[in-house]
């Protein structure tokens, strides 16, 4: 059951669209020149960090650690997403394992930044709903995807919401995914094995919905989706 | 020799400019010296944020307490604790 939750959170951390980030944008601006690197773990589950911070630069991974030692990603976050916990609002990153997957610049907030913000902005306390309600509604889906199907369907699954996040337009209808996968890394998202992730993975290649590089995946997203919709009409 | 004290910041990070603020006000009461480091441009200063765990700015360090961010209710215990 578990595995299902952390899976099913992959798709919390939705950022919102940049015009309404631009605002918050104003109050972290960007002036780094130094960056965390790549593997700097932020937070431990035993020692969570009290602030909200946006990630302007590059890429966090949130995932946990089952008794086995075998990785669970929660969710990544990308520029213009949040995480963070304070005592009136939780952006669900609590007890997780926060690293950076490369160059990383973030920026913290203060509450009371924040809580003018939104107060200022009633429309974007609106959207706030509406993101949670759309996270249910894709939990629910999701459960119903993983309860239902079979490793492919989980493993094209993941490579839709990852592409939809931070896919860019390749050749021949593709879309890459920007950020280097192993897939171990894939397996360790939805907690199957790097050894089963691999033959799903030849097995879509050779129906031409994705195509697979040395740390890099492009996935044919209308392909891709046609596949999973087929799927749940069988069900 | 770092000051007990320490705020590690860059420039044009309002919450930066925030906690300076609130640290000078502190200092005009008591006196207490505290040291700002930029991690923008000096390597050295992100370094040294980096090894203490802080990953964004402000990093505020009260002895041996850590704050990853501005949250002047707690800065105020911890200083008075400190302090004490």
């Amino acid at each position: 059951m578990d595995k299902l939750w952390y899976l099913s959170r992959i798709s919390l951390f939705e950022s919102l669209p940049p015009e309404d980030l631009e605002q918050i944008d104003k109050m972290a601006p960007m002036t780094h020149f130094n960056k965390l690197p790549k593997n700097t773990v932020i937070q431990q589950p035993d020692s969570t960090v009290e602030g909200l911070f946006i990630v302007k630069e590059g890429k966090v991974r949130l995932y946990k650690l089952n008794a086995d030692g075998k990785q669970f990603t929660v969710g990544i976050l990308g520029p213009g997403n949040m995480f963070g916990e304070v005592h009136f609002i939780s952006l669900g990153t609590k007890g997780l394992y926060i690293e950076t997957v490369e160059e990383t610049l973030i920026c913290s907030l203060t509450k009371n930044q924040f809580e003018n913000f939104l107060l200022q902005r009633p429309k974007l306390a609106i959207k706030f709903l509406q993101i949670l309600s759309d996270r249910l509604q894709e939990k629910e889906e999701l459960l119903e995807r993983i309860a239902l199907g079979n490793l492919q369907d989980q493993v094209l699954y993941l490579l839709v919401k990852l592409a939809d996040k931070f896919g860019i337009p390749s050749e021949g209808g593709m879309v890459k995914i920007d950020m280097p996968l192993t897939h171990q890394e894939l397996a360790n998202m939805i907690g199957a094995t790097r050894e089963s992730v691999t033959v799903v993975l030849h097995d879509l290649a050779k129906e031409n919905i994705v195509i697979t590089g040395r740390m890099n995946i492009q996935v044919h997203l209308s392909k891709a989706k046609e596949h999973l919709a087929n799927k749940l009409d069988e069900v | 020799m770092r000051a007990d004290i320490r705020i590690y910041v860059t420039q044009d990070c309002p919450s930066c400019k925030e906690v300076i603020r609130y640290m000078e006000r502190y200092k005009e009461r008591t006196f207490r010296p505290f040291e700002v480091l930029d991690v923008g441009y000096n390597k050295l200063h992100f370094q040294e944020m980096l090894e203490l765990g802080g990953f964004a700015t402000p990093f505020i360090i009260v002895n041996e307490h850590k704050l990853h961010t501005f949250d002047e209710a707690l800065l105020d215990r911890l200083l008075e604790d400190d302090h004490g």
